[in-house]
């Protein structure tokens, strides 16, 4: 469902994905080659949310923000995830029920592991492993957690995006 | 909303409840008294899911088949009397019988559940974790803290039940 908040409509790239049951809101811009699952909610009404193209949003996943939130380019945000933060880098994955507070900033490459919680305003550098309840910094990211993202393309194909864009899901 | 996926159709038993703002996709297969409860999802679209009977999903969770482990595993089986709380998320390989998930907990690729085993709120089960039968099991990352009670046994056996009598008034009542 895509629907306009005070005058401004989400801008969606026509090779995206957006499921039928997830909630696109207001000031949001989806780049090229996004999938955006069932269940979603991205709700820009405070303030507007951008996400770059190949980014994956899994099911359930909630995105709101109070200041403009910036998501990159080939980032995979995992099952039931709530990010309430200014920016996520490029190529980083967030990992199932993860929750990223107010003004934490993520780099790029990072991993954030499943049902970490990131604080507010936690700055998070390039190619980090995140993990824990509150989130720490373990490290940085293993050979082995970089090749998830490639992994993860091998599954969302472009014929795959399409088959559900053309069949109405 | 239930949908194919690449020619297949979930099945769903007759007596099961889906609730009408579930979103279960693809190869799913849903047993007898099972319930899906608002908001849930359930993607068949790497693998098949199998769910066995009496099986609680409830609401906002999330089951997905498929894994970027080496070698990929693709189907996950679901087992019967089992309850997902709400909010959790399971890519796990298998969930036995009689397992409760409880709220907000996330079973990650490849890791298997025992029967009788209760997985505790916000718990987060590694990928490849094996969880041996009536075990409880406890945080972030989750450890096994031991057996499960007396009490809890008594909860595995029974809740099932108390949830699959609601679910069929929900479809009674055209919920």
């Amino acid at each position: 469902m895509i629907l306009s908040f005070k005058g401004k409509t989400p801008k969606i790239a026509s090779s995206a994905y957006v499921s039928k049951s997830a909630h696109v809101i207001g000031d949001v811009e989806i780049g090229e080659d996004c999938t955006i699952w069932p269940g979603v909610v991205i709700r820009a009404d405070f303030a507007s949310i951008k996400i770059g193209s190949n980014t994956d949003i899994e099911d359930n996943s909630v995105l709101h923000v109070k200041v403009a939130m910036d998501i990159g380019v080939n980032a995979v945000l995992g099952h039931n995830v709530t990010v309430h933060c200014s920016k996520v880098g490029n190529n980083t994955i967030i990992g199932n029920g993860a929750i990223i507070l107010d003004d934490a900033e993520i780099g790029n490459n990072c991993v954030i592991a499943a049902g970490a919680v990131v604080t507010g305003g936690m700055k998070i550098p390039d190619g980090s492993f995140v993990a824990g309840v509150p989130a720490e910094i373990k490290g940085k990211v293993s050979a082995q957690q970089s090749t998830l993202i490639d992994e993860h393309y091998r599954y969302y194909t472009k014929e795959y995006k399409k088959f559900f864009r053309e069949h109405d899901m | 909303m239930i949908r194919s996926f690449n020619g297949k159709t979930p099945k769903i038993a007759a007596s099961a409840f889906v609730s009408e703002t579930a979103y279960v996709v693809g190869d799913v297969e849903i047993g007898e008294n099972s319930s899906v409860w608002p908001g849930a999802v359930i993607r068949g679209d790497m693998g098949k899911i199998t769910i066995g009977k009496n099986t609680v999903i409830e609401d906002n969770c999330v089951i997905h088949s498929g894994s970027p482990v080496q070698p990929p595993i693709t189907d996950i089986t679901i087992g019967d009397n089992v309850i997902i709380g709400h909010g959790a998320v399971s890519n796990g390989r298998r969930i036995g019988n009689n397992v409760m998930v409880s709220m907000n907990s996330t079973i990650l690729h490849d890791a298997e559940v025992g029967d009788h085993s209760i997985i505790a709120s916000g718990c987060i089960v590694k990928e490849k974790m094996k969880i041996p039968e009536r075990s409880f099991v406890v945080g972030v990352p989750a450890k096994i803290k031991g057996e499960i009670s007396e009490e809890q046994y008594w909860w595995s056996q029974n809740s099932p039940k108390i949830y699959s009598d609601i679910a069929q008034q929900y479809k009674r009542e055209g919920l």
